[in-house]
């Protein structure tokens, strides 16, 4: 594996666009493994989502979105316990908790690392998948303003 | 599945709803002493009591540092001092610290008059006996408080002395809790042998 | 377009409010039943009806709700009027487990809008009422920092004026529900719009009464063995409704002849007037254990 690593802050969200069940399935073996505990309780409420506007800068609450968290304990490998956490916009308390055990393991190179990471650029190649599928869709809604330009001349006639 | 991942019993949302009813019955029925082994799954009561009511939107008070701090990750409150702690943690065998002055609330927020859980052993059947009378009680009843200090029963009648404000007990041992709301009255009446 | 497959239904969490919330309630809870009588406030969370159709009163109930519970909703003593029909389907949607009656002898919380069952309730059971105004001052006192100083001190001497002046002007203390009662001898409360009839059954229960008002944000409490007096004169002593018709009689419900219940008046088409029981379950039970031949016309 030659790529560098992509940055922590990228992990949550490419774990969450792979595939569900290898996550949890992998997620779960791991857990066993490295003996997995709970460092606070996985918690799932809802969030504020502030957004800034883009006219007079202010800020504004757009609205509530899920928000679960979760926090893990694994025992590293020279006996010493290792964290890993996950903060999702889900409401299902167990997947946050898969995705906290992925990522203690991933960050601190745990035996199953390798693993870990396949999902991780699996979910990354998903993103960008639907990123590109996104742009086409945008792209087919541009109007191109010169155009119109020449038929308003057609008009003046 | 992660079922490995088990979230200790205290902390897990059905646990809570039922300690959270033992205790809503205890502050109802002061004097009445409610077992919550079913629920704790081994902790302590006390620390039971605090997961079912505390998280990240409450203080709470630990003079004595009983919490350990894996108890401080899970139960999420911010650390505080005595004087500002909507919840108050402390070990009832010796005689509360002359300094230990809990919020009393105000005349129009007694609400925010603190709730003072005391961990305590022996609680309902040993130890220092009182007389209960008040509301939620129907003429009067008594209660053992095993291990705890009678100089906290003398520290409630001065907190508890101006109706609305005063403070809330919850009295605890290993598995069993008690409430002693400010609106009890109590009287000491020797000990259980 | 969604990479992952849908990992299981979307579903409410047990008992719709999240834990924070439900916490927040259950500490405001205690307070309120540490303070007979106290209005603590808490932060209301939009429920999925409107203000005013019992929040206050559901979100008391969904902290209290386990899967252990089972849980009766009655609206003026009805089990089947929409409101009543709707909070208690709404109950068996989010809180799975909770089995829903009828029966006030089956139910472990009942959650009620202006009245309380005829039949007492036991120490296992706890009474929620959907409260629209949680402050007996509010006819006396429009500010409301003004009133929570006059509840902290007890002082409702403004409110004893105000039953003078109706005792002066009209020769009886005209109010007909929404009773000011004391509780414990310092708060007064507003027991929400009960009928007088019920406000004794406030004193000394052996139940836990619960107030939740959604729209004001206020939570309060009647324990169970708390005196409960209705504001009253000594020469002018608290009456509860009265059902006699014109020649002294106590009238009887039609439905099942009990003559010691609360009665709604209901008019026929022909303009006569009929009574029943307003507490429908006592009503039911009271006409099967009684099954007699009543052919119940009793009303003039």
């Amino acid at each position: 594996m030659t790529t560098p690593i992509p940055p922590r802050s990228l992990w949550m969200r490419a774990f969450a666009a792979a595939e569900s069940d290898r996550v949890l399935a992998l997620a779960g073996r791991l857990a066993i493994e490295h003996g997995a505990t709970h460092r606070s309780a996985p918690r799932a409420g809802l969030a504020l989502l502030r957004l800034r506007e883009s006219v007079m800068l202010d800020t504004f609450y757009l609205g509530e979105i899920p928000v679960t968290t979760a926090r893990v304990a694994l025992l590293g490998r020279d006996g010493l316990h290792v964290e890993g956490g996950a903060v999702v916009m889900d409401d299902d308390v167990e997947f946050a908790a898969a995705l906290a055990v992925l990522d203690g393991v991933l960050a601190h190179g745990l035996a199953g690392a390798a693993e870990a990471r396949e999902l991780l650029d699996e979910g990354l190649a998903q993103i960008e998948r639907v990123a590109n599928v996104r742009a086409a869709m945008l792209s087919r809604t541009k109007v191109d303003f010169s155009l119109m330009a020449e038929a308003g001349d057609d008009n003046r006639a | 599945m992660t079922t490995a991942l088990d979230v200790p019993a205290i902390y897990r949302p059905k646990h809570q709803q039922r300690l959270f009813r033992q205790l809503l019955d205890c502050m109802a029925r002061p004097g009445s002493v409610a077992d919550l082994a079913a629920w704790t799954g081994g902790a302590p009561a006390a620390l039971a009591v605090l997961a079912a009511l505390c998280d990240s939107e409450v203080s709470l008070a630990d003079p004595q540092r009983l919490l350990t701090g894996g108890d401080w990750d899970f139960l999420e409150c911010r650390q505080s001092p005595v004087a500002q702690a909507r919840f108050i943690f402390v070990d009832g065998t010796t005689a509360p610290a002359a300094d230990l002055e809990p919020a009393l609330g105000a005349l129009t927020t007694p609400e925010q008059g603190a709730t003072i859980v005391i961990r305590v052993s022996g609680l309902g059947t040993t130890g220092q006996k009182v007389r209960l009378s008040g509301p939620g009680i129907a003429a009067q009843c008594e209660l053992g408080l095993g291990t705890l200090h009678p100089g906290w029963l003398d520290q409630r009648a001065v907190w508890c002395r101006f109706f609305p404000l005063g403070v809330d007990l919850v009295v605890c041992d290993e598995s069993r809790v008690a409430a002693l709301p400010r609106t009890t009255r109590v009287t000491q009446m020797g000990m259980h042998r | 377009m969604r990479a992952r497959r849908r990992r299981k239904p979307a579903s409410y969490g047990f008992g719709f409010l999240d834990e924070n919330a439900k916490k927040e309630l259950r500490r405001a809870l205690l307070k309120a039943v540490a303070i007979p009588g106290h209005q603590v406030p808490y932060a209301s969370r939009e429920m999925p009806i409107a203000r005013g159709f019992g929040t206050g009163g559901l979100q008391v109930t969904l902290a209290l709700l386990g899967d252990d519970d089972t849980v009766k909703v009655i609206d003026q003593g009805s089990d089947v009027s929409v409101n009543a029909a709707n909070l208690r389907k709404f109950f068996a949607l989010v809180c799975p487990g909770v089995q829903e009656t009828t029966r006030t002898t089956e139910a472990t919380v009942i959650q009620t809008r202006h009245r309380i069952p005829e039949q007492r309730l036991r120490d296992d059971q706890i009474l929620v009422f959907q409260v629209p105004y949680p402050d007996a001052l509010v006819v006396v006192e429009p500010n409301a920092a003004k009133r929570r100083e006059m509840h902290g001190a007890a002082n409702y001497a403004r409110l004893w004026t105000k039953l003078y002046e109706d005792m002066v002007a009209f020769d009886e203390i005209t109010i007909s529900h929404r009773y000011p009662t004391r509780i414990a001898r310092h708060y007064v409360i507003d027991p929400s719009p009960i009928p007088r009839w019920d406000v004794p059954k406030l004193h000394m229960a052996d139940c836990l009464y619960l107030f939740g008002a959604g729209r004001e944000k206020r939570i309060y409490a009647v324990p169970p063995h708390t005196p409960a007096e209705p504001l009253s004169f000594s020469d002018v002593p608290f009456r509860v409704e009265d059902f006699n018709d014109e020649h002294g009689h106590r009238r009887a419900c039609a439905h099942c002849g009990a003559t010691d219940t609360f009665l709604d008046e209901l008019l026929g088409a022909d303009g006569t007037k009929a009574y029943q029981c307003s507490d429908i379950d006592h009503c039911t039970q009271t006409a099967k254990a009684e099954p007699c031949e009543r052919s119940s016309k009793s009303a003039a």
